[in-house]
């Protein structure tokens, strides 16, 4: 018996021994039987950090924060308990971002691209995320003084439209009202009294129309043969258009021609060596009629007048 | 007048329990009887009590938390942390003061009524020693195991309630539950669990051996000693929190 109650005993400390170390592994997440991977990150802050906080890889949880330890130069050490067989490459980044509305926490780990990996307790790369709740919150002070200044705005922009009725605008826009209506009453008699001149002349101008008509009615062979003739002039100005183009065409191609230096012309405009020439040969005419001016009697002396004559 | 009484009879109780504590041989085999009596029958009942515990808070959670701006994984973190914190070990607690208090009282109070204490005391064993330090150190050694099977059962109770009802998935209950899991709750739970052994067992020894006036008297000294075993596990269960959170 006494063996019995030992032996009972013996057995429920074991089991709850192991009951008690598989559950605290569960409730810490933390793998039952192999330790995980352990890295360090550092963050300059953790706001909504705790241990226990999850560790997700494009969403899937990996692990979970071990240990916060504050350095010294204000900076946190993260240390964060990782799940991963095929370890972490270098360049890997442990961001901390906002889960939910409410600001819970997890570190996303985004794989870098380093066929080296990191060792174990090696650092990570660690980047804040603020998300976007928490840009909200703070830029809700700006938008708040925003507010409150047009509120103001709005609040003195209607007192003194209050004011503004109550001294004595009240009756300007009554008087403003009166007058309009005088002025629409003054506008109906004019009309009723100039009934009579504007059916007048709206008759003069149907009867003007209707001349109009009837001599077009009586012109219509006159005026369909000017027509005619507008519409054959028209033609034959077509036609001498096209030839006209392709005159100017052609003389496009000449005048290419030209200032490529093509042909004679070409190489008139182009080339300066007639041009040269000729002005040598004046230059040398010049010098021989001042010459013969000058000494006739060179050229002269051969020159019998008997032989002349 | 009378509570300083009590309290001073209680003390020496105490008293005369520690001095006599190294005597190892003599309590040794009640030690043994007292420690499967206390503990390991009681593993049924609380761990029964404490999976209706777990099932009750998470159905109760879900039915109060209609906010669609609360994860619906908060269930289980306030259900876990609440059985880890608080109820495991209370409610072993309360359980077990009417379980092994009453049994104990009785048994002591008709020990002294039909005056086996002073057959034992004749005989030259010291009485104190031979009864209530197997029974206090019983509940001492054995209550951190209750209370580690009223939390797992209830933990368990949870999630299985939460999955079977459809308000909370078991990865969500467990997401949760993990999340608000520090070790720190497990250990004040563990303090509390030994606060609570040690409570129970020496107030009912101390009113089952100390019971006088027949049958009646042992009537008496075992509803006083539920009573304020009852008691003093949720006044200590306060003091511990205000002194240790």
């Amino acid at each position: 018996m006494r063996l019995g109650n030992e032996l009972k005993i013996g057995i429920t400390v074991v089991l709850a021994i192991v009951v008690g170390f598989v559950g605290f592994r569960v409730m810490k997440d933390a793998p039952i039987f192999r330790m995980g991977t352990v890295y360090h990150v550092d963050y300059a802050k953790v706001d909504g950090l705790s241990v226990g906080t999850t560790v997700l890889v494009s969403g899937i949880k990996i692990g979970s924060v071990q240990k916060l330890e504050l350095l010294q130069s204000d900076s946190v050490r993260v240390t964060i308990n990782l799940n991963v067989p095929d370890g972490l490459p270098k360049g890997s980044l442990a961001i901390i971002t906002s889960v939910d509305l409410l600001g819970s926490k997890a570190i996303e780990i985004q794989r870098g691209n380093s066929s080296e990996m990191i060792p174990y307790g090696g650092d990570l790369e660690g980047v804040y995320d603020e998300g976007m709740f928490a840009e909200l919150a703070n830029s809700g002070s700006e938008i708040s003084t925003n507010i409150s200044e047009s509120t103001v705005r709005v609040n003195t922009l209607l007192t003194e439209i209050e004011e503004m009725f109550r001294e004595g605008g009240r009756a300007d826009i009554e008087g403003t009202l009166g007058n309009l209506q005088r002025t629409t009453g003054q506008v109906d008699e004019l009309i009723s009294e100039t009934r009579n001149d504007i059916a007048k002349s709206l008759r003069s101008l149907e009867s003007m129309l209707s001349n109009l008509e009837e001599l077009t009615s009586e012109e219509r062979g006159e005026i369909q043969r000017t027509i005619k003739n507008l519409e054959a002039t028209s033609v034959e100005l077509q036609e001498m258009s096209v030839s006209l183009k392709d005159v100017s065409a052609n003389l496009a191609q000449i005048m290419q021609k030209i200032n490529d230096g093509e042909g004679t012309l070409g190489k008139l405009v182009n080339d300066p060596s007639l041009y040269d020439n000729l002005d040598t040969l004046t230059v040398n005419v010049n010098r021989l009629v001042q010459d013969i001016n000058e000494n006739p009697r060179h050229f002269l002396r051969h020159i019998r007048l008997v032989d002349v004559f | 007048m009378q509570l300083f009484l009590e309290i001073g009879k209680y003390c020496r109780l105490l008293y005369e329990a520690i001095r006599s504590a190294t005597e190892f041989k003599t309590y040794r085999k009640n030690l043994f009887s007292e420690m499967v009596k206390t503990g390991v029958d009681s593993l049924g009942i609380v761990s029964l009590a404490g999976f209706f515990t777990g099932a009750v808070l998470t159905i109760q959670t879900s039915y109060q938390f209609t906010s669609a701006l609360i994860p619906k994984s908060t269930i289980g973190a306030i259900t876990s942390q609440s059985m880890i914190i608080e109820l495991a070990a209370v409610i072993s607690g309360l359980v077990l003061a009417g379980r092994v208090g009453a049994r104990i009282a009785t048994e002591l109070g008709n020990m002294r009524v039909s005056e086996q204490i002073d057959a034992l005391e004749s005989m030259g064993f010291n009485s104190v020693t031979f009864l209530v330090i197997p029974r206090v150190i019983a509940g001492i050694l054995t209550f951190p195991i209750i209370y580690m099977a009223t939390a797992i059962s209830g933990i368990i109770g949870g999630a299985i309630v939460g999955y079977m009802t459809n308000t909370v998935t078991t990865y969500e209950f467990m997401e949760g539950a993990r999340l608000y899991f520090f070790p720190w709750d497990v250990a004040f739970g563990v303090i509390k669990s030994f606060v609570f052994g040690f409570v129970i067992t020496s107030i009912s020894c101390y009113k089952g051996y100390f019971a006088s006036g027949g049958a009646e008297g042992v009537g008496y000294a075992t509803t006083r000693a539920t009573v304020l075993s009852c008691i003093y596990v949720l006044l200590s269960s306060f003091v511990l929190a205000a002194l240790l959170l």
